[in-house]
């Protein structure tokens, strides 16, 4: 038996390519401003933040916009009101990095299949996030009711005028018969204001299914976006093109491209073919989620849970970043909680086995029981010698390294997510004749299975519950993060510790591996015996 | 990289983010200028003002739940009108109007925008009921010559000077009812 199948090599030649060449971009993005700072590891978290920054200085706008004078307000805004041109910059420029941020987040999620299964829930109440912040924007646009105000709601008003649901032309309303009335002004300062608040419920439903969800970026990643935008838009105020006006034939008139895409696209084509455009593009998008996932066959299952073994501690649950593990009553008579895993929530990323010292839950074929038959038959293979480092790599980053046997000298261990991989693994190497064990993981904030390089870190080196176990020599047991593209950082980082290991006395090779399997997490109410409880 | 390298490159690909977001927020597409005028024609007639209105008869209303009663209502709307607009004593449009609604019982309304050549242009309008044209709503069947008759006919006539991008309404005037050419209010 050899170490697990990645999954990455099973993806398609579709995705490959561009996926290739985001975990490029990652690697670039991760030497200029570190692994932890990586804005592309934080494109979900900037976007909420963005939000947040829209909140914050919308609600200054507020307080001066005026529904009777939309456009004199706005101007006022600009040219009166102690720093509005600038926090009217902000509001808009954190509008548009809020578009690229959403952007890059969908990408990530699409490109590394995190949008079908129990992902597709997220996946789709994130389309519904988009939907409503890019209208939100929409009526923000038209709020001010400068040219490009006006051409939005024209041009939205045509494509409505298409359906034949309304009796008369909504058009007529902007034809220049009479000033715009104050109630068109009050719908979408209403809109702009409540459509937010509909927002939140979809954020929480795009979270929902995630444990310890983080909303927002490391402070200093955060405050330094902020501070770019406050420096933009000091720098370049937010225009405000002239006033709208229905006597005039709208030209050249100035779009924000990160909302107004569509209308180069409704202008040019008639509206029936416009909506066609737009319910084709909608259901390409709505339905990702089923022509994205693999083929029956090919899906991983999710974790099972050997009662029998299970000892009840709760720790797969504490560690299962999808909520997908719950700790319910004992059905085999014996007294306390097993746990119990939800196939609708498990997205089958194994760190379940990674925490069950007793090794009793996992997915099919990736229990820390399946790993260790798969280190022996590993060892048996490779006989790694003393002066050997065998390299446990993550198979969907850490230089994708899966189809390799050997790299910098060390064998590849490729696993499919390190949070996956149980500590028996790493002790069964060394104490099996492993000079020493490199475990290579993603980068921390890109984890494919969000919490896995954390956990993995904690349960190799501090103590965390399925840990390392003390007897393991800690000088021969390694840890690195390594995007998909950073093989180089990686070489580097792997012939350093086969030198530092090769420095170590060599160690001797145990015939027969023997692991205390035993669960240290104090079990509650104990798992015992009814009778044995008696006594 | 040395740090240096990377803080400068950091710094440059921030920037032309920023830059990115600066311009794509406020960025006019290409397009040429509009090289002719327009003509927005812009109206609704509503059965009521309309003349030769068709009332419901007494067992139409006895149909209705009280409070719905109401024997000043049209019913079935107007007929078709038939929409003609001459440039330059050229006719640019000649259509027919039906009356708004799934049922046609809501009012006819144009909303309708003709390029015009720039320069001195005369213009005329009349929006009169389409002879012969059917509804196909089935109140509208109890038609006679006597209610078309006493429908009202709308026309306009005039000459306007024309800028290339200039607009040019014609509505009907909120006190009068007639069809009037004149600029867009903002």
């Amino acid at each position: 038996m050899t170490p697990t199948e990645p999954t990455s090599s099973r993806s398609s030649p579709l995705t490959r390519v561009p996926r290739r060449a985001l975990a490029r971009l990652d690697a670039w993005f991760d030497r200029l401003y570190g692994w932890r700072y990586n804005p592309l590891y934080q494109s979900g978290t900037i976007a909420v933040l963005m939000l947040v920054v829209l909140v914050v200085t919308g609600l200054y706008l507020l307080l001066y916009y005026r529904i009777g004078a939309p456009y004199a307000s706005v101007e006022r805004i600009q040219d009166q009101i102690w720093a509005g041109r600038w926090i009217r910059a902000v509001h808009r420029y954190a509008s548009d990095a809020a578009m690229i941020a959403i952007g890059v987040h969908a990408l990530r999620m699409l490109l590394r299949g995190r949008s079908w299964g129990p992902r597709a829930l997220a996946w789709l109440s994130g389309l519904g996030l988009l939907a409503l912040f890019v209208f939100v924007a929409l009526t923000g646009f038209v709020m001010v009711w400068d040219v490009q105000g006006r051409l939005l709601a024209m041009e939205g008003a045509r494509l409505l005028d298409a359906l034949p649901i309304f009796s008369e032309p909504i058009s007529r309303a902007f034809s220049g018969e009479r000033s715009m009335p104050g109630a068109f002004f009050f719908l979408n300062y209403f809109l702009h204001i409540a459509l937010p608040l509909g927002m939140l419920l979809f954020l929480y439903i795009h979270v929902s299914r995630l444990a310890r969800a983080k909303l927002l970026p490391p402070r200093r990643l955060g405050w330094g976006i902020v501070g770019v935008l406050v420096l933009l838009g000091v720098v370049r105020p937010a225009p405000l093109p002239p006033e709208a006006d229905p006597s005039v034939i709208a030209h050249q008139v100035p779009l924000d491209w990160f909302f107004a895409f569509w209308v180069p696209v409704t202008q040019a084509v008639a509206p029936g073919v416009a909506w066609l455009l737009a319910g084709g593009l909608t259901l390409a998008l709505v339905t990702i989620p089923l022509w994205t996932q693999p083929r029956s066959g090919d899906r991983p299952g999710p974790s099972n849970v050997e009662e029998r073994q299970c000892t009840g501690c709760t720790q797969c649950s504490v560690d299962c970043p999808y909520e997908a593990i719950t700790m319910v009553t004992r059905s085999d008579g014996r007294i306390g909680l097993v746990a119990s895993v939800d196939p609708d929530l498990c997205v089958s990323c194994g760190i379940c086995a990674g925490s069950c010292a007793p090794m009793s839950v996992g997915p099919p074929g990736r229990t820390g029981r399946d790993q260790l038959a798969q280190v022996r038959a590993f060892l048996a293979e490779k006989e790694p010698g003393a002066d050997q480092v065998v390299l446990v790599a993550c198979s969907r980053g850490a230089g994708e390294l899966a189809d390799m046997a050997e790299f910098e000298e060390a064998l590849v261990y490729p696993v499919e997510c390190i949070g996956s991989l149980h500590t028996s693994v790493v002790e069964f190497l060394v104490r099996g004749g492993a000079g020493g064990v490199f475990v290579a993981a993603c980068p921390e904030r890109d984890c494919w299975n969000r919490e896995g390089t954390k956990w993995a870190r904690e349960r190799l080196f501090a103590d965390r519950e399925a840990e390392l176990k003390e007897r393991v020599d800690r000088a021969r047991v390694g840890f690195t993060e390594a995007g998909a593209a950073e093989r180089g950082g990686l070489a580097e980082e792997v012939r350093d510790f086969t030198t530092a290991v090769r420095r170590l006395i060599p160690p001797e090779p145990e015939d027969t591996v023997e692991l205390d399997l035993d669960c240290d997490r104090p079990v509650a109410s104990s798992v015992l015996d009814p009778g044995e409880a008696d006594r | 990289m040395s740090g240096v390298l990377r803080v400068l490159a950091a710094t440059g690909v921030t920037v032309l983010v920023a830059g990115l977001i600066a311009v794509g927020s406020s960025l006019p597409p290409p397009s040429e200028p509009p090289s002719e005028g327009l003509l927005r024609l812009d109206w609704r007639l509503r059965g009521e003002e309309a003349g030769g209105c068709i009332r419901p008869t007494a067992e139409e209303l006895a149909e209705l739940p009280p409070h719905m009663r109401n024997p000043d209502a049209c019913v079935g709307g107007l007929p078709p009108y038939r929409l003609r607009l001459w440039v330059d004593d050229q006719l640019a449009l000649n259509e027919t109007v039906q009356a708004g609604g799934v049922r046609g019982d809501r009012p006819l309304t144009v909303y309708d925008e003709v390029p015009l050549t720039p320069g001195l242009r005369r213009i005329r309008i009349e929006f009169a009921p389409d002879e012969g044209a059917s509804t196909g709503a089935d109140p509208s069947e109890r038609e006679t010559p006597e209610t078309r008759d006493r429908q009202i006919r709308l026309a306009a006539e005039g000459e306007v000077q024309l800028e290339a991008g200039q607009v040019i309404l014609a509505v009907r005037r909120q006190d009068t009812g007639a069809l009037v050419l004149r600029s867009p209010v903002r």
